[in-house]
């Protein structure tokens, strides 16, 4: 049985062909990751209006979860998971815009907004946390609270995005 | 009897095994965040798995022969490997997906953290895939996973407006505010999840080891065809509850408690406990899945005695092998890298290689040398031949889509 494709059937031109693009891509790649990212006033805003929708994301779900637990729908090792969880992520929302340095054409006040909302939901979503942990029905200002600043989270994306 | 018996038996758990841990936070994302609007993505990578695991299965059964085997024989060494290469990547970075998956679902029961859990699930891996008969684990995590049915009723129990979901669905509308390109990504990920490579490798390896002839053909086909689009089912009732629930509160989908979430709503703790056990079940059995198929392809590949049917003994290479996946997969996860960001690598990256899974695949379906009379009809071959150029476009698009939506994101 003579394989109709088999080693050595290739030919070596193609076969040089490949290992070329293969060297080209490899380089740009490295060549890529060599740059230093600048980011321009667009890019900060389509960064910070990203982490806001993170933020607000993880604000309702930490509300759903102290709903479910109220309506004793979730048990209570589901519902702290899933409120640590979103905690981790507020945190890393906050995280992406801290740490990207502010353009000139950002404005400081714009900027401190956004900080501001993001730490609002980063404390709001730690209340909801420790009250999921500490058992008991969440009070209703706490539900209000996420709910607000879900809210506010979500609007202020959607000025900068 | 025992033959009808089968087949339903096969049919559960082809419905059970279907879903993993790509399908299960993939479906969940993309409802969450488009709707039904990518639903279609599902049936079309649901009937590609479909034509190219009846390939491999048919295969199994008439020579006898794995596919790996047969292809490194049939198209050498060359492409044997690249075969090897693509397949043995994507399916160790699912199983550690998977492993990661069992991890996080015990933490969603005990709120420790799912890293502390990877060594004992890791443990009891290897120790199914050294001790466990291969039927008794298929069959068993199989029908377990038929807990993700839950998913379904839940759905149903949410009463959603289901012509404005028939009308997503069949409208394949972008929502408003997304870029194409995050569509498309999103598409090739759903593509990606449903036409997963190990898939068609354990299925048909599973087929050497149960010692299939020409007479299991039906049998074989009557699993894929028939359990397979069920288990697309559950897919679509997974991104149907995400949908329903996460849409309007617009909550994007970032964990597998998350994924759960809507089965509480509709149906409370029960449904919870329901989902669960379903999770546990689907990423373990997976994770076997995966685990069993990096050593099937390794040892079909090099020539060494494999299988689950030989004394452990007598293929003391291919388990070596599984030892060593558990172990690195174990490794992997203990650096507390994040399961769901493997899994959504690891879907992307089945994407880009499904050219190299497939193609051997139709060319070994197609000789006669092998399959006799039970090669490939102009049916298969024209849906084969389809497919090969959908899994290309997808596999072409994959990575760039990757880059300019930062996996996403944008």
């Amino acid at each position: 049985m003579r394989p109709r494709f088999g080693p050595g059937t290739m030919p070596a031109a193609a076969l040089r062909g490949v290992r070329v693009v293969l060297a080209a891509l490899s380089l740009v790649v490295l060549l890529a990751g060599c740059t230093v990212a600048t980011p321009s006033a667009g890019d900060w805003r389509a960064t910070a209006a990203r982490s806001l929708e993170d933020s607000a994301s993880a604000v309702s779900t930490a509300r759903l979860a102290l709903r479910e637990q109220e309506a004793e729908r979730t048990w209570s090792t589901y519902a702290v998971t899933l409120a640590a969880d979103a905690e981790k992520q507020t945190g890393t929302a906050t995280d992406g815009v801290a740490t990207l340095q502010r353009p000139e054409g950002v404005g400081v006040a714009e900027a401190a907004a956004v900080m501001d909302l993001l730490g609002r939901a980063e404390d709001v979503v730690r209340r909801a946390r420790q009250r999921l942990v500490a058992g008991g029905p969440p009070p209703d200002a706490l539900l209000e609270r996420l709910d607000t600043v879900a809210q506010q989270l979500t609007r202020a994306a959607g000025r900068l995005g | 009897m025992k033959r009808y018996l089968a087949v339903f038996l096969g049919i559960l758990t082809a419905i059970g095994g279907f879903v993993d841990i790509g399908d299960l936070v993939t479906n969940a994302q993309v409802g969450a965040r488009f709707g039904m609007s990518l639903a279609w993505v599902v049936p079309v990578g649901v009937l590609g798995i479909c034509v190219f695991a009846e390939m491999a299965g048919r295969v199994a059964a008439v020579s006898h022969r794995p596919v790996f085997d047969l292809v490194r024989e049939r198209l050498g060494p060359r492409v044997g490997f690249l075969n090897l290469a693509g397949s043995l990547a994507v399916t160790f970075l699912t199983f550690v997906a998977e492993i990661g998956g069992v991890a996080l679902a015990l933490q969603l029961v005990t709120s420790v953290h799912h890293v502390a859990w990877v060594p004992c699930v890791a443990l009891l891996v290897g120790l199914v895939l050294w001790r466990a008969k291969f039927s008794a684990m298929e069959n068993i995590l199989g029908l377990l996973g038929l807990a993700l049915v839950v998913f379904g009723i839940a759905l149903w129990q949410l009463g959603p407006d289901w012509s404005g979901l028939a009308r997503e669905a069949f409208t394949a509308a972008k929502p408003a505010g997304e870029q194409w390109t995050t569509y498309a990504y999103f598409a090739v990920a759903l593509f990606g999840a449903a036409m997963t490579p190990y898939e068609v490798f354990f299925f048909s390896s599973g087929g050497v080891e149960e010692r299939w002839t020409a007479k299991d053909i039906g049998v074989m086909r009557a699993n894929v065809l028939i359990g397979f689009p069920l288990g697309g089912m559950l897919s679509l009732a997974i991104a149907g509850c995400a949908a329903v629930v996460f849409g309007p509160l617009g909550i994007s989908v970032e964990t597998l408690g998350q994924v759960g979430l809507p089965v509480a709503v509709a149906l409370g703790k029960v449904g919870l406990a329901v989902v669960v056990v379903g999770f546990v079940a689907a990423t373990f059995g997976a994770a076997c899945e995966t685990g069993l198929s990096v050593g099937y392809a390794l040892a079909q590949y090099f020539g060494f005695q494999w299988g689950k049917y030989v004394r452990a003994r007598e293929a003391a290479a291919f388990h070596v092998v599984l030892v060593a996946a558990v172990l690195l997969a174990a490794g992997i996860l203990m650096t507390a890298v994040d399961p769901i960001l493997v899994t959504e690598f690891s879907v992307v990256f089945s994407a880009v290689a499904l050219p190299l899974t497939y193609f051997p695949i139709l060319v070994v379906a197609n000789d006669p040398q092998y399959l006799g009379r039970h090669v490939n009809g102009h049916v298969a071959n024209v849906l084969g031949v389809g497919y090969l150029v959908l899994v290309g476009v997808a596999s072409l698009a994959a990575i760039p889509l990757m880059i300019v939506t930062r996996m996403g994101q944008a």
